[in-house]
């Protein structure tokens, strides 16, 4: 409200009528209504960020072996709210060799505020047939900016390595800690392989990529 | 006639109006009332449905077995019983679930898995692939699902080898992350 003997109180635009403005009582309780209206949007938007925090969770939906060296892409149920992501490719592993990289799954994607993010991915692996005793088992997930920097590294690259050994196929596991900036574009992918050169191997149904804001720069430190 | 703000519905007189004790009694009530909901989702934001629990419960080889909550951490949102093996999910969301469950008592061990369960259905699993020995192993899985409200997650231990039962302790947490709204 402007004018008379008005004074304003804390600093949330609230005000307080002097004597000579009671008058006036209508309008500065509708004021003061819109005054805290305004006040708590604010606060509950503020609210809103923190407990609705971005996640996206991409599963698999597909369990199938598949010829060496072949990639397939598969159906996908994307399961979460982040911008610019709707597809997960790939979720099914060919048989034979160490160089063999035949699930493939590359998610190109922004975020929509920059900070820590817990940057995970799982995928369970049964040998189709016979198995190779104590062959390996691999995953990796990685993070990288895209347009890559010439020379450039991903941001970060999650692996686990499982020896089998019997039968019931393999969980394989991996996870941490990636910062992100929202105003680059990056890739997120997850690779599996193995050295079953018995059989083929098959990545089941369930295969999980996810991406969770933990908080802003300040809110992890590292104590040297 | 009174108006009311937009979103919180605050009422408030117009300019001409007869105001009296009722309005001032109208314009406090609907601006408690306004402060009392922000309040609660600032309450859900700083404190989110979570719980951590011990579990303990006795395995018997090649026997998949739900763990059982023997001890509740913390829990502020009765996802946990004690005595019931059932976690449940509060309300619909993406969840960040996490547990770790060492076993001892076996002669020699094979595997030793552990699984989160989602209504009884595998979601993320660990498996420990083979010991020899005696020597305590332990397994840990853990990441982010969705769940809908009312949805029981479980961690269900299963193992091979010989000897046992073996003794299972570990923990179970479970956390809200984001509200699916």
């Amino acid at each position: 409200m402007d004018g008379g003997s008005v004074t304003d109180i804390g600093n949330h635009g609230l005000t307080c009528l002097g004597e000579e403005e009671y008058a006036a009582v209508a309008l500065y309780m509708q004021a003061t209504a819109k005054t805290v209206e305004d006040n708590l949007t604010a606060q509950q938007a503020a609210f809103d960020a923190y407990r609705n925090r971005t996640s996206i969770l991409f599963t698999s939906t597909i369990s199938s072996s598949y010829a060496a060296g072949s990639v397939v892409g598969g159906v996908v149920m994307p399961d979460g709210r982040l911008a610019g992501v709707t597809t997960m490719t790939g979720a099914t592993v060919s048989g034979g060799g160490a160089t063999v990289l035949s699930v493939s799954s590359v998610i190109t994607m922004t975020v929509p505020r920059s900070g820590w993010y817990d940057f995970g991915g799982y995928c369970n692996v049964i040998a189709a047939g016979a198995i190779t005793a104590n062959s390996e088992r691999l995953i990796y997930t990685q993070v990288r900016q895209t347009p890559e920097p010439a020379g450039g590294n991903p941001l970060v690259s999650f692996r686990e390595r499982t020896i089998e050994t019997n039968t019931g196929g393999e969980f394989l596991n991996v996870s941490g800690l990636v910062f992100l900036l929202a105003d680059r574009n990056f890739t997120v992918a997850q690779y599996v392989t193995h050295e079953n050169l018995a059989s083929n191997v098959v990545t089941q149904a369930g295969a999980k990529i996810w991406l969770a804001y933990m908080g802003p720069k300040g809110s992890v430190v590292v104590n040297a | 006639m009174p108006d009311i703000t937009p979103v919180y519905g605050i009422t408030f007189p117009c300019v001409g109006e007869a105001i009296n004790a009722a309005t001032f009694t109208s314009f406090a009530t609907t601006m408690e009332a306004a402060l009392a909901t922000v309040a609660a989702v600032g309450l859900q934001a700083l404190h989110p449905p979570s719980v951590g629990a011990r579990v303990n419960q006795a395995v018997t080889v090649a026997t998949p077995t739900d763990c059982t909550c023997v001890e509740k951490y913390w829990d502020n949102a009765s996802i946990a019983a004690v005595a019931s093996t059932a976690f449940t999910a509060p309300v619909t969301g993406m969840y960040q679930l996490a547990a770790s469950v060492g076993a001892v008592g076996f002669t020699t061990m094979t595997s030793l898995k552990l699984a989160l369960t989602v209504n009884t259905v595998e979601q993320l699993v660990f498996k420990y692939p083979a010991s020899t020995g005696a020597s305590p192993v332990s397994v840990n899985p853990h990441g982010l699902l969705r769940l809908v409200a009312a949805d029981q997650v479980r961690a269900r231990l299963t193992w091979t080898g010989t000897g046992g039962p073996i003794t299972a302790n570990g923990a179970v947490s479970i956390t809200l992350h984001s509200r699916l709204s």
